[in-house]
């Protein structure tokens, strides 16, 4: 990580209580973004690890002009900004490419959650997924159901779209000892059994028995 | 990752179909062998064999598969299926003996979607035809994948020739994957392409303003 323009980085961002270098704030963008690509499901919404890392990005951007033109550290700097600007914007992307696949459920999803919980769009995300989901049943109106019998003009979003499907393989890494998960039996000879997981082991296994850990950050999908 | 514009609804797993995907949509057009169980007053015009009004019980017809789910009902009041011959014993034993020499094509270009949609029909014998199912898959898959991947800018008709429309996606995915790593190696990736979307675009305005 750069070590020139990251002085300015480890000052105590506002936006948290506690002090985070930027080491630690781009890899804990870099897991993010993996867990998003790899998981089947919408995963709680980062933002503010979006934002820590747009600050940086401006920091660093600012301190560039700064520095003198021809300078070698310059150009691996800019190259360093291209890259975490890339990472930012593919996790974005996987996230509104889910929305779009799963509209409905995303919002019903945002709609059920208690009022404690974090939530799993921004703003920003929520308001594209209405607009999408106004969008979707108005072109099928027009399209299709408005030369339909009156009593079949509706379509129900829940049932049309397809829900994600929990039950992929998904490839892991583990980071916090779990003991005790119960794994569901795969065919009707097996049973269902208990499975320990170490540390820094790498499993490959259903979502939806360690969709609960992927939360709470205690496995890395890889 | 998906180089695509927008993002097709794909066809259900196992027994669901999906609402919007058109593969399902397609799928379910395939015509069943069935038996009407009851009388269908004033139908019978659909039924071109008789001249009768109605259409009499025990009457054996062909049914698309969105009509048959939806008039099928347990108690078996309306109408019974009867399995189509892919689906019976002789062909399961032939499956069973070698699952890559059969052309599935031929057999109905949706062979895995429609043994999977038979399962609603509660039929005695859905637990083998579901093994079969699988089967099949295992022992055709190893053949595809190695073919799909190994194959790089050649006519691939013949591969393709044999196998149903799930198994041609998986094809398409392992030919696409394929070309993008080659396409990574020799560095046209960090080649700008216009997207797919734009172009035809394009090419629809271009000839709009020539007609």
């Amino acid at each position: 990580m750069s070590d020139a323009l990251s002085e300015d980085g480890s000052e105590q961002n506002d936006s948290q209580e506690e002090l985070m270098t930027p080491v630690e704030l781009i890899a804990k963008l870099e897991e993010a973004w993996l867990n998003e690509k790899f998981s089947p499901d919408l995963l709680e919404n980062k933002s503010e690890i979006v934002e820590c890392v747009m600050e940086q990005l401006t920091h660093m951007e600012d301190n560039l002009q700064r520095v003198s033109k021809g300078d070698m550290k310059a150009s691996v700097h800019r190259m360093e900004i291209d890259r975490i600007r890339f990472v930012l914007s593919s996790y974005l992307r996987s996230r509104l490419q889910k929305i779009e696949k799963f509209f409905p459920h995303v919002l019903e999803k945002e709609k059920s959650r208690a009022d404690g919980d974090p939530s799993y769009l921004s703003p920003e995300e929520y308001a594209f997924a209405r607009e999408y989901l106004a969008n979707t049943e108005t072109y099928l109106k027009a399209v299709a159901l408005r030369h339909m019998p009156p009593n079949l003009q509706a379509v129900d979003m829940m049932k049309a779209v397809p829900e994600p499907c929990l039950d992929s393989f998904v490839f892991l890494r583990v980071k916090e000892q779990q003991d005790n998960i119960m794994v569901e039996p795969e065919t009707d000879d097996q049973r269902e059994y208990v499975v320990d997981l170490d540390v820094g082991s790498q499993h490959l296994m259903r979502y939806r028995t360690i969709a609960p850990l992927v939360s709470t950050g205690a496995v890395q999908l890889i | 990752m998906d180089s695509q514009s927008y993002l097709p609804v794909p066809p259900g797993v196992g027994m669901e179909e999906n609402f919007l995907s058109l593969d399902d949509i397609l799928l379910s057009h395939e015509r069943l062998p069935s038996r009407t169980e009851c009388l269908f007053p004033r139908l019978g015009y659909l039924e071109k064999s008789t001249d009768s009004q109605d259409i009499q019980e025990g009457t054996k017809m062909e049914l698309p598969l969105w009509l048959a789910k939806g008039l099928y009902e347990r108690k078996r009041r309306v109408v019974s299926i009867e399995l189509p011959k892919v689906y019976r014993e002789g062909w399961r034993t032939v499956f069973n003996a070698d699952p890559t020499v059969v052309d599935l094509h031929k057999m109905g270009p949706y062979y895995y979607g429609l043994g999977s949609q038979m399962l609603h029909f509660d039929s005695p014998e859905n637990p083998e035809i579901a093994q079969a199912l699988l089967q099949t898959f295992i022992g055709r898959f190893r053949r595809t994948m190695d073919s799909s991947q190994n194959a790089y800018n050649e006519d691939t008709s013949a591969l393709v020739d044999r196998l149903d429309s799930l198994e041609r996606e998986l094809f398409k995915l392992g030919q696409r994957g394929l070309n993008s790593f080659q396409g990574w190696e020799k560095g046209k990736a960090s080649h700008l392409t216009a997207s797919a979307l734009v172009l035809n675009y394009r090419k629809r305005k271009m000839t709009d303003l020539q007609a």
